[in-house]
């Protein structure tokens, strides 16, 4: 069998391990609703999880022929506000790799181990991609926090630059003066 | 069986998996303690406006100084311990709500997953009975035999500095929006507790500068944005020009402080500041001067909005005095109110109680149409959706809704005007008549079942962007679904805070959505007499048909 | 931990009922004093608590609306869910009391990816709840024929009604089986669900046990032991008329039977079971969302607390205002004060 089939025949398998890596992080009681309830408002952690995850898992199966791009943003951008270091909120990418062998090491052929190098290229790829997004995403965010520091209510509430206290303290100096 | 297979992998992969705010599965959760690092809480209110408060109403605020919420020493008063039980007591025999929601909560789970927080964090903490749980267990220890014999197996514990640091956490992860309430077979109200408890955080000094300083702005200058009145003036005008811009008239129908005007105008001061209040804010102008309405607009009161309301009742109260108060000084009718969230939970359900009975004012009645509002027959004051529905109903409006063709919108139903006052119907009345494309989001995401922003109740400050894109999630699920479906490109809403963190919300979930105010939208259908084609929205924006 | 605590409790409770109504004197204390005690309890303490609560008053009228609000006459109200009159309110109480309304809210069709519609457990929790709590009243109705001679004609009716099925001998009532079935549902959620199991404490274990041990040893005593129940109501009926009478044919099981609901009636003040209560009082439910048009009063209102009045603020702000074309009450003094601007906050 090549891997592309093993993966296709297993696919199920493998998005439930890969996802259940991602939500081990989570407190054990939030990681069985995460993952249980299928609703996709009542529980859009949950809903954006496992599409990401299935849908990263679909265009490492079939490559190009799958549009990766807004489904891994959009997990790329759950992943970027969850208030940890960047190495932590990827590293879950590769588990793939270690549970891909793990599941499969009962059909693992010499044939699949000659495949298994461009499969492993194919994760670090995505890795990559994944990256870039969730830097974009934290770069959104920065961007977003920017903007409303410009919008000027921070400034505002801030007496030292307050535009109006500032002319008033320029009033008082001259009235001093004079 | 599956899960500690994906336990020990996780390990594998980063050796400790971080959890969100340390807290760790196996352990009970009266054992999880809240850590604090950068991004998970609101900075701590500025020593000199604790102190500019404590002026104002003595001994609510705590002793004024300054602290570090990461570091171990609060500096806290010497007997906080008994300045909170002694607050809690207090608060038991002042408020019903607050004895019965900490006596009566089975622990069914029907709020757990209702919580945007808990949602979008994952954090069971941001479980509302959980949230309750923080409270009650103290108030077990201290108030009810079984938890004073029982201790523990009683679901008591006792007061300590890492409970306090609990509530500081996870009191201010809470937007008071109700969303727990509506599910809750008691009718336990988080909201009701979140209010006691930060009531009483305040009293040993705990605090955040994002709520403290605009309550004190809005006291002394009148808005919390702290501008004066001569800026504020400015401000409005900088509008007018923009409006002649967009429609080639100058109105002259806006004047402020004026004696002797039908109707007061109160609006959340951010509607004259802050992008994109500002077209809501030409919305109503163009609207007041299309029917030729008498009103004024003050700049002492001209906060709708109450950070009050975020600290205690006492300071809630002294900010709203200045409605009723401004309105008696310039001898108005009645008072119409802009759209604001919070501000309108504060006028429907507190203003009255606190500041009334307002006799000096009469049964709002739309001097256009005739209609009296009899529902705001005793507090008089009316919100502008409910005015501007009744306008269009008899047909008052020269409306073009086809200059919002360019807009395919939505609505969020604010918590507030939808859980605190039933207004659901008259903000949708009114998007239909001026708008062609409206799409509704799913079912369980509007109306009394929808999704806070994220940002409410005093979060919306930079400093915890992170959180608050968390907890706005379920807020921009739903909205990205009817993108993705409609092509919606336009979140309309009835809410200040809204206006400022969707727009934040919507930069970084869905960025090709904007925020408006539904009287943004209304100000562009509306046919002015004597105006110009207009080629541009109020935010100069090409209509659907005229390459800008 | 907290469950088998729980569950020991209850054990040792039998089982010190079992044994104590085997020494002398033990019946009279199990089958006479203690539900008299526990009665005692159950009826003071449940009326201290609710005079408790209403002790505190109601400050601000603050129902959660959960539907449209009285507005304009042309936009349909939803007279249930955000009641604006009192008939309204008894309207929405009783749809809450009696068919649990705010839970039954958890059902509504959910979109699912599919699509396809799916009943969360919320819904379950609706269901079992109100089974619960019907077969529990049912069972309390029912075992008035123990403390009434004659029997009244609601109770027999009820009995006749609850064993329609017609199915054994003695006749097996619905409500037993339902009651049992619904309380190991409500116990299995709590364990199953991680979430429920996280916020679960003994307090909520404890009177599950205690409860479903009640009705087990009900059970037994009905369908498979067959106790004396002559004896039995004689010595019920003496409790509730005072002249109690004890035979020896009483067998030990009643005893734990009784003890335990002399135990539940005991703890019921004290505990969360004082939902029953409470749900009556509770602010957001059970008031009118009138609160623009009635005026609500608060009796601790405090008129001392002003806002910080207009004409401080003109002073603050007078010269910035007058020069801004913005009207004022009091003009500027004639010739430029030498003093300072008022001081900043």
């Amino acid at each position: 069998m090549k891997l592309v089939e093993l993966l296709a025949q297993k696919e199920d398998v493998l998005v439930q391990k890969w996802l259940g890596l991602v939500l081990g992080e989570y407190p054990a009681d939030a990681v069985r609703f995460l993952g249980k309830k299928a609703d996709q408002f009542a529980n859009p952690l949950g809903h954006n999880y496992s599409t990401g995850v299935s849908g990263m898992f679909r265009s490492l199966r079939v490559g190009e022929e799958f549009e990766l791009g807004p489904v891994l943003e959009q997990l790329m951008k759950v992943r970027a506000v969850q208030e940890q270091i960047p190495s932590k909120s990827l590293a879950f990418l590769f588990g793939i790799k270690r549970i891909v062998r793990h599941e499969c090491r009962k059909e693992w052929t010499a044939e699949i181990e000659q495949e298994w190098p461009e499969f492993e290229a194919r994760v670090d790829g995505l890795a990559l991609q994944a990256f870039d997004l969730f830097m974009a995403s934290r770069e959104r965010l920065f961007q977003v926090r920017l903007r409303e520091l410009q919008s000027g209510s921070y400034l505002i509430t801030d007496h030292m630059k307050c535009p109006s206290a500032m002319v008033r303290e320029e009033k008082k100096r001259q009235k001093t003066e004079s | 069986m599956a899960d500690t297979k994906v336990g020990q992998m996780s390990e594998d992969v980063v050796k400790a998996p971080s959890m969100m705010t340390g807290a760790v599965p196996t352990k009970d959760w009266m054992d999880v303690p809240a850590v604090f690092k950068p991004g998970n809480y609101c900075y701590p209110g500025k020593e000199e406006m604790a102190a500019y408060h404590n002026k104002n109403l003595p001994g609510l605020f705590g002793e004024s100084r300054t602290w570090l919420v990461e570091s171990d020493d609060w500096l806290l008063p010497e007997n906080w311990k008994e300045i909170i039980i002694q607050g809690i007591k207090e608060r038991l025999d002042k408020f019903r709500s607050f004895k019965i929601f900490m006596d009566c909560c089975v622990r069914c789970g029907a709020c757990a997953d209702k919580c945007h927080f808990f949602l979008g964090t994952g954090d069971p903490k941001n479980m509302p009975v959980l949230r309750a749980e923080l409270l009650r267990s103290v108030y077990r220890n201290e108030f009810t035999k079984a938890g004073k014999i029982l201790g523990r197996l009683a679901g008591a514990r006792e007061m300590t500095f890492g409970v306090l640091k609990e509530w500081f956490m996870y009191f201010y992860q809470c937007t008071e929006c109700r969303r727990c309430s509506v599910f809750c077979p008691y009718g336990i109200d988080t909201a009701e507790i979140t209010m006691m408890a930060r009531e009483i955080l305040h009293l040993v000094g705990v605090n955040t500068n994002w709520i403290l300083e605009p309550a004190a702005n809005s006291n002394r200058t009148g808005n919390h944005l702290g501008l004066q009145p001569h800026t504020f003036k400015e401000n409005a005008e900088f509008l007018l020009d923009d409006i002649e811009e967009v429609t080639g008239l100058r109105l002259n129908s806006l004047t402020f402080n004026r004696k002797g005007a039908e109707i007061l105008f109160v609006i959340p001061s951010a509607d004259v500041f802050a992008d994109p209040g500002i077209f809501t804010f030409m919305g109503y102008l163009l609207l007041f001067d299309h029917i030729g309405l008498d009103y004024t607009i003050s700049t002492y009161s001209s906060e709708g909005g109450n950070f009050g309301l975020f600290t205690n009742n006492e300071l809630m109260k002294k900010l709203n005095g200045k409605m009723y108060a401004e309105a008696k000084r310039l001898g108005v009718k009645w008072i119409l109110g802009g759209e604001c969230g919070h501000m309108w939970r504060v006028l429907h359900q507190y203003m009255d109680t606190m500041n009334g009975p307002a006799d000096f004012l009469e049964v709002p009645k739309s001097p256009i149409t005739g209609t009296v509002f009899e529902n705001a027959a005793s507090t008089k004051m009316v919100h502008i959706s409910e005015f501007t529905a009744d306008l269009i109903k008899h047909n008052k409006l020269k409306l073009d809704p086809s200059r919002n063709n360019h807009r395919k919108v939505t609505f969020h139903d604010s918590c507030n005007p939808a859980r605190g006052m039933g207004m659901l119907d008259e903000p949708r009345e009114v998007i239909k008549a001026v708008c062609n494309n409206f799409y509704e989001m799913p079912e369980n995401t509007i109306r009394e079942q929808t999704f806070c922003c994220g940002s409410g109740t005093g979060l919306n400050t930079g400093e915890i962007m992170d959180l608050r894109m968390k907890g706005g999630l379920p807020r921009a699920n739903a909205v990205k679904h009817v993108r993705d479906k409609f092509g919606v490109n336009t979140l309309s809403c009835v809410c200040a805070i809204d206006r400022a963190t969707l727009l934040a919300l919507m930069q970084y979930w869905n960025p090709d959505v904007e925020v408006c105010g539904v009287s943004e939208l209304v100000g562009n259908a509306l046919i002015m007499e004597g105006e110009k084609e207009r080629e541009t929205g109020l935010r100069f924006e090409p209509l659907e048909g005229s390459e800008g | 931990m907290r469950i088998l605590k729980s569950l020991g409790i209850v054990l040792v409770l039998m089982l010190v009922a079992y044994l104590g109504a085997a020494v002398p004197g033990g019946p009279a204390l199990f089958g006479v004093v203690f539900p008299w005690l526990a009665f005692l309890i159950f009826v003071g303490g449940f009326i201290s608590k609710v005079v408790g609560w209403a002790k505190s008053p109601v400050p601000f009228r603050i129902p959660t609306t959960c539907g449209q609000a009285n507005s304009l006459p042309w936009i349909k109200q939803n007279k249930l869910d955000c009641p604006s009159t009192t008939m309204g309110v008894i309207g929405r109480m009783l749809l809450e009391i009696f068919a649990f309304r705010s839970l039954f809210r958890n059902t509504r069709a959910e979109i699912h990816d599919g699509p396809k519609l799916v009943y969360g457990s919320s819904k379950y929790l609706w269901l079992f709840g109100l089974m619960f709590h019907y077969s529990f009243l049912v069972i309390v109705v029912r075992h008035m024929r123990l403390f009434t001679d004659p029997v009244p004609f609601f109770v027999q009716a009820l009995e006749f009604g609850d064993g329609f099925l017609q199915v054994g001998a003695p006749v097996l009532y619905q409500s037993d089986l339902i009651f049992l079935g619904a309380v190991t549902f409500l116990f299995a959620r709590r364990v199953v669900l991680p979430a429920i199991r996280y916020i679960s404490l003994p307090a909520d274990y404890f009177p599950l046990f205690l409860i479903f041990a009640i009705g087990a040893t009900g059970v037994l005593m009905r369908y498979f032991l067959r106790v004396d129940v002559v004896s039995i109501k004689q010595l019920t009926h003496g409790l509730a008329t005072f002249q109690p009478v004890l035979s020896g044919n009483i067998s030990g099981i009643f005893f734990v039977h009784i003890f335990l609901v002399s135990i539940l009636m005991a703890y019921f003040p004290f505990s969360k079971l004082m939902h029953l209560g409470g749900v009556f009082l509770s602010p957001t439910r059970n008031l009118a969302n009138n609160s623009r048009m009635v005026r609500h009063i608060n009796p601790w209102n405090d008129p001392s607390i002003k806002p910080h009045s207009y004409a401080s603020y003109e002073d603050d702000f007078r010269e910035f205002m007058v020069e801004a074309g913005l009207p004022v009450d009091k003009e500027l003094p004639p010739k430029p004060a030498a003093e300072d601007a008022p001081a900043e906050s």
